[in-house]
C-alpha cells in the first residue's frame, strides 16, 4: 500500500523534475554573476516582480483582462467551428456549399491579417476577440468534420436497424463517435488561442499580458518581460491539464485514454 | 464461460433416449407450409415470413432472382450458400433494410402488436462509450423510463451469463462475450423474428459451440422465428429446423432437419445430412 502510494507520487514528480533542475541550475548561474541580471534575472528577482505585480493589482487586472478575451475569443471562434463542423459532418449540402470556402481560407495565415484588422477595429476588443477567433475556428472545425465522418458506419447502420430517432442516432452514436476528434481540435485551439492574444497585445493593445510585457521591455525590466513568459507557460499547462480532466471523464470508455 | 460450458454438457446427459429420424427432403422450394414435427405447437410469439416472386437487383445485376419462401413463425431457419448468392440480401430484405426490387414480403404474427425484428451482425457492433447494461438496453429503442430498461438489460445479461459485466466498458470484454451482450440486445425487446447475419464466424471453435447451445436454449424458451445465415454447414446442421441452400438467387434445396433436440455433436445422421448438403454446395460450379 505504501509502497505503491511512493510509487505513485513519484510518478506523479517525475514531469516536474526537468523543470525544476532548469530553475535550480538558473538560479545558481544567477546568483553567481555567470549571468548578467540585466539580460536574465533570477528566478528570484522574477518571483520578487510576480510578487510586486501581484500587490500593486496590475497583474491580476492584466491577467483577468487577457482572459477574458481568450475565453469569448474561444467560444465565438470555437462555436461557429463546432456547429459548422457538425453541419458539414452530417449534410453533405452544407459541406458542398462552405467546405471549399473555408478550406481557401484556412491556407491564410490568421496573424497575417493583423495588419488588416487594425484598420478595420484599431486597438479596440473586438480586433483580439476577432483574431482569437479566427485562430481557434479552423482546429476546431477541422477535427470536429474529421470526427463525425470517421464515425464507424456499422455503428450507424445498428442504430438505425435498433430503431433510433435521428436525434438519439445523434447523440448516442454519432457525437461520442467523434468526441475524440474533437478534444484533438479542442487541444490545438487551445494552444492557437494564447498564442494569437499574446501576439495581438503585444502588437496592439493598452492593456494585458501582453502589453504589460511590451510595457516592461520600454523600461528595461527584464523581470517582469520573464515574468509574463513564465505566466504564458502555466496558462498553457492549465489549458492542457482542464482538456485532460475533460477527456478522462468523456472518453473513460477509450482504452487509449484510461491510464493517459 | 465455465457456467455455459457446464450447462451445454447437462443438457447433452439430459438428452431423451428417442430414436433419432433423419429424412431429409430434398426437393425446390415448396410455396406450402413445410413445418419441423418436433415442433407441434405453431409459435404464439414468433413471426411468420411469407415471401412471393422476390427479385432485388443492384445496378442490374440481379442478386434474388424470383425467389418464393414460407417460413412458419417459430421455425428456426438455416440459410448456407456460396459467398454471393444473395443469402445476406435476402436476410436485409426480409428485415426491411433493403426495399425488393419486386415480389412481396409478408410477415405475419399472432399477437396483438407484432413484436420486433431483430438482427445480430458478424461483428457485436457495441457502442464503445456505453457500459454493457446501456448497450443492451439500446435494443429496447425510447419505449419506458431509463430504470425499467435497465432492468430489463440486466435480466437479458442473466440469460446469456453476463450479469456481473454489466457495468463494464465494451472494450474490456473478450470476442465472445461481447457477441454475447450483443445477443442479449437482440433479445431484450422479445423479438418475434431473429436474424443472425454469421454472428459466430469471427469466434474460436469452444466459443461458437457454447454461443449455438445459448442461442439454441434461448430459441426453445422464448420461440421467436429465427434465421441464420452461415457459411459452416455444420452450424446450419446442429442448430436448425430446416436449411435453406441458395443458390443464384434462388432456394436451390430446401431440408428438413428431423433430429430431436438437444442435439448432439458429431452424431450420425447429422453428419450424413451436413455431407450431403456440403456435396451439393461443392457440385454447385461443377461443368454442366
Amino acid at each position: 500500500m505504501t509502497v505503491s502510494f511512493k510509487t505513485r507520487t513519484l510518478e506523479r514528480l517525475t514531469p516536474w523534475l526537468v523543470p525544476a533542475a532548469i530553475l535550480l541550475g538558473w538560479q545558481v548561474a544567477a546568483s553567481t554573476g555567470l549571468v548578467s541580471t540585466r539580460f536574465m534575472p533570477a528566478p528570484s528577482g522574477v518571483l520578487a516582480a510576480g510578487w510586486q505585480a501581484a500587490r500593486s493589482g496590475e497583474l491580476w487586472t492584466n491577467l483577468s483582462i487577457s482572459f477574458a478575451r481568450a475565453a469569448v475569443g474561444f467560444l465565438i471562434g470555437g462555436g461557429i467551428g463546432f456547429a459548422l463542423g457538425l453541419a458539414n459532418g452530417l449534410s453533405r449540402l452544407s459541406e458542398r456549399l462552405t467546405d471549399t470556402t473555408l478550406q481557401m481560407i484556412r491556407n491564410i495565415p490568421h496573424l497575417s491579417l493583423i495588419p488588416l484588422v487594425i484598420l478595420w477595429f484599431g486597438i479596440d476588443e473586438e480586433a483580439k476577440l476577432f483574431l482569437v477567433a479566427i485562430g481557434v475556428f479552423f482546429p476546431v472545425y477541422a477535427n470536429t468534420l474529421h470526427g463525425i465522418r470517421s464515425v464507424d458506419p456499422q455503428l450507424v447502420e445498428m442504430g438505425r436497424v435498433y430503431g433510433m430517432s435521428p436525434v438519439s442516432l445523434f447523440t448516442r452514436v454519432v457525437l461520442p463517435g467523434a468526441l475524440p476528434s474533437i478534444f484533438v481540435g479542442l487541444r490545438y485551439a487551445l494552444g492557437i488561442m494564447w498564442l494569437t492574444l499574446i501576439v495581438a497585445e503585444t502588437i496592439s493593445a493598452s492593456s494585458g499580458l501582453g502589453y504589460m510585457a511590451m510595457q516592461a521591455r520600454e523600461f528595461m525590466l527584464v523581470d517582469v518581460v520573464v515574468l509574463a513568459i513564465v505566466i504564458y507557460a502555466g496558462l498553457g499547462k492549465a489549458a492542457d491539464a482542464v482538456t485532460r480532466l475533460l477527456e478522462r471523464k468523456f472518453l473513460a470508455w477509450n482504452p487509449a485514454y484510461r491510464n493517459a | 464461460m465455465l457456467a455455459t460450458a457446464l450447462r451445454v454438457s447437462e443438457d447433452a446427459t439430459a438428452r431423451e433416449a428417442k430414436p433419432l429420424d433423419a429424412r431429409p427432403r430434398e426437393k425446390p422450394a415448396p410455396k406450402g407450409v413445410s413445418t419441423s414435427p418436433l415442433r407441434p405447437a405453431p409459435s404464439a410469439t414468433g413471426i411468420g415470413v411469407t415471401i412471393r416472386d422476390l427479385t432485388k437487383a443492384f445496378d442490374g445485376h440481379t442478386v434474388i432472382a424470383g425467389l418464393d419462401l414460407h417460413i412458419p413463425a417459430g421455425q428456426f431457419v438455416a440459410v448456407v450458400g456460396r459467398s454471393g448468392c444473395g443469402k445476406s440480401t435476402l436476410l436485409r430484405l426480409i428485415l426491411g433494410l433493403e426495399q425488393p426490387s419486386g415480389g412481396r414480403i409478408g410477415l405475419e404474427a399472432q399477437a396483438v402488436r407484432t413484436p420486433p425484428k431483430r438482427i445480430m451482425f458478424q461483428e457485436p457492433r457495441l457502442l464503445p462509450w456505453a457500459r454493457v447494461v446501456d448497450n443492451v438496453a439500446v435494443g429496447l429503442g425510447e419505449d419506458g423510463s431509463r430504470a425499467e430498461r435497465r432492468t430489463k438489460a440486466q435480466a437479458a445479461l442473466a440469460e446469456v451469463g453476463l450479469s456481473e459485466k454489466a457495468g463494464n466498458w465494451p472494450a474490456t470484454l473478450s470476442g465472445g462475450q461481447r457477441q454475447r451482450v450483443a445477443l442479449a440486445r437482440a433479445l431484450v425487446s422479445r423479438p418475434g423474428l431473429l436474424a443472425l447475419d454469421e454472428p459466430l464466424g469471427a469466434l474460436d471453435a469452444l466459443t461458437r459451440i457454447d454461443m449455438q447451445a445459448m442461442i439454441e436454449r434461448i430459441w426453445r424458451a422464448q420461440g421467436f422465428t429465427a434465421i441464420l445465415v452461415t457459411h459452416d454447414v455444420a452450424e446450419a446442421v446442429a442448430m436448425a429446423d430446416r436449411i435453406l441452400v441458395v443458390e443464384a438467387g434462388r432456394i436451390a434445396l430446401d431440408v428438413t432437419v428431423d433430429v430431436s433436440r438437444p442435439r448432439r455433436r458429431g452424431d450420425a445422421d447429422l453428419a450424413a445430412l451436413e455431407g450431403r448438403i456440403l456435396d451439393h454446395l461443392l457440385s454447385e460450379r461443377a461443368p454442366a
